[in-house]
């Protein structure tokens, strides 16, 4: 068991989002929560992720959790190879961490030249692109992707669609998402939330 | 009434030096209208006075002294400011006893200051306090706003990703609060010099243009000379203002900082 939610609440002044929210993920695969706006999928994320806490119930996880938001927040100050190497473990070695990150860029689409420019050089598209790079390259056991296919054309969408059923081999990948292509990945687990 | 369309097409030195021309025959007119040279004298004799003292040896080191004062004491409050402005910026605790006493240094007049730090910290020391004391509040203030401003979004994806405190301060932090630091700067080296002055003239401690600028005016009544001091002391504040500006400029534009993380 890599998660595991039990009977969590959450609610805003007096706005109810989750009610008694209860499911036990395993330590891999993929699965979308799929709802209206506004039924907590985002709200949920958050929860696993720690940076909020419930009003009530549990929320249990083995490790780290890697978020890409929904907003792509990236520093801007960073190149687009920086923004990912940054969320390197400390003592792992510069060059192969950077050749892995560039790799990983290269697959999204990345030239060499694209690799040195600041977050806020990027068209939307391209910074969409590092916050997924970023977020895979994060070495945690659950990946959170709150709308990973935002602003991004056929071609990008088929490469992310891949290397999210790459990564939930290994580990627990959790998406959310109103995008319909990515409720056709294979293997996947669709949890429907509803307004509380 | 808008002014002739040849002006807007001068460079903007030449705006200036009409500007600083105009004022200064204000100044000539009501030295003249005033008719008592003894105590306002007039530009032209200002200007020949300060020619004197620059072919004198005491100009160089009363410059020299108050500079080296000055600076000390800016190094020193800009140190202090940033390190408290961080201090209050992450712990309420310290931000409730320190952001009020730092309030009240801004709101009292710096000669108030000058006159009781003058008992504790004696005269050779004192310019140096004064300027570190005028310029730490401001330091603090900006350091403090600069870092609560950081977009809180990014707080929250740096403690997702469990970024180190260096990798924080590296991508998160400097690059916010540096340019408003950078600027603040800019201020604070008037404000420093300006305050500095002030408490040499009170202090006198000696080889200084406050010193000089009590003697001139008490000892030998040379309003002329008080005026070519007063002059000095305008023009190296507006020239270190500049240094710093074209310093930062330089260091913003002309060299990349290595960013590796």
């Amino acid at each position: 068991m890599s998660l595991n939610l039990y009977n969590v609440c959450k609610s805003y002044g007096e706005q109810r989002v989750i009610t008694g929210f209860s499911y036990a993920f395993p330590l891999s695969g993929i699965f979308l929560l799929s709802g209206a706006s506004g039924t907590g999928k985002t709200t949920l994320m958050r929860l696993i992720s720690g940076l909020e806490p419930p009003d009530s119930g549990t929320v249990e996880r083995a490790g780290a959790v890697s978020f890409l938001f929904q907003e792509k927040r990236l520093f801007d100050s960073l190149t687009a190879l920086q923004n990912v190497t940054l969320v390197a473990p400390k003592k792992a070695p510069k060059e192969e961490t950077r050749e892995r990150a560039a790799a990983l860029l290269s697959r999204l689409g990345f030239s060499s030249d694209d690799l040195n420019k600041r977050g806020n050089e990027l068209s939307g598209g391209m910074q969409q692109r590092v916050a997924i790079a970023r977020a895979l390259f994060f070495d945690a056991p659950i990946l959170l992707l709150d709308e990973p296919t935002k602003e991004l054309d056929a071609v990008n969408r088929k490469v992310i669609h891949e290397l999210i059923c790459e990564e939930a081999k290994n580990r627990l990948v959790i998406m959310a998402s109103h995008d319909a292509e990515d409720a056709n990945l294979p293997d996947l687990t669709v949890i429907s939330l509803t307004s509380a | 009434m808008t002014a002739p369309k040849k002006l807007h097409k001068l460079p903007s030195f030449i705006h200036s030096l009409l500007a600083v021309l105009f004022w200064v025959g204000v100044w000539w007119l009501v030295a003249l209208i005033y008719q008592k040279p003894a105590l306002l004298p007039t530009p032209w004799r200002v200007l020949l006075r300060l020619v004197s003292l620059l072919r004198t040896g005491t100009f160089y080191a009363a410059v020299g002294t108050s500079l080296l004062h000055i600076l000390i004491g800016l190094a020193a409050g800009c140190t202090v400011g940033i390190l408290v402005g961080i201090l209050v910026a992450f712990s309420r605790v310290s931000d409730t006893l320190l952001t009020p006493a730092f309030s009240v240094v801004r709101a009292t007049p710096v000669v108030c200051f000058i006159i009781i730090a003058w008992l504790f910290v004696g005269t050779r020391a004192l310019p140096s306090f004064i300027s570190a004391l005028m310029v730490a509040p401001v330091m603090m203030t900006s350091t403090a706003a600069a870092i609560r401003s950081v977009d809180p979004k990014l707080v929250e994806a740096a403690r997702v990703y469990r970024l180190t405190v260096t990798k924080k301060i590296r991508a998160l932090y400097l690059p916010s609060t540096l340019p408003q630091i950078r600027a603040s700067l800019v201020t604070c080296v008037g404000l420093a010099w300006k305050s500095g002055i002030a408490a040499e003239v009170i202090a006198l401690p000696k080889n200084s243009i406050g010193y000089e600028i009590w003697y001139e005016k008490s000892w030998q009544l040379d309003f002329e000379a008080v005026f070519a001091w007063t002059v000095t002391v305008v023009v190296f504040s507006l020239v270190l203002e500049k240094l710093v500006k074209l310093a930062l400029a330089y260091r913003k534009g002309g060299r990349r900082v290595s960013q590796s993380v």
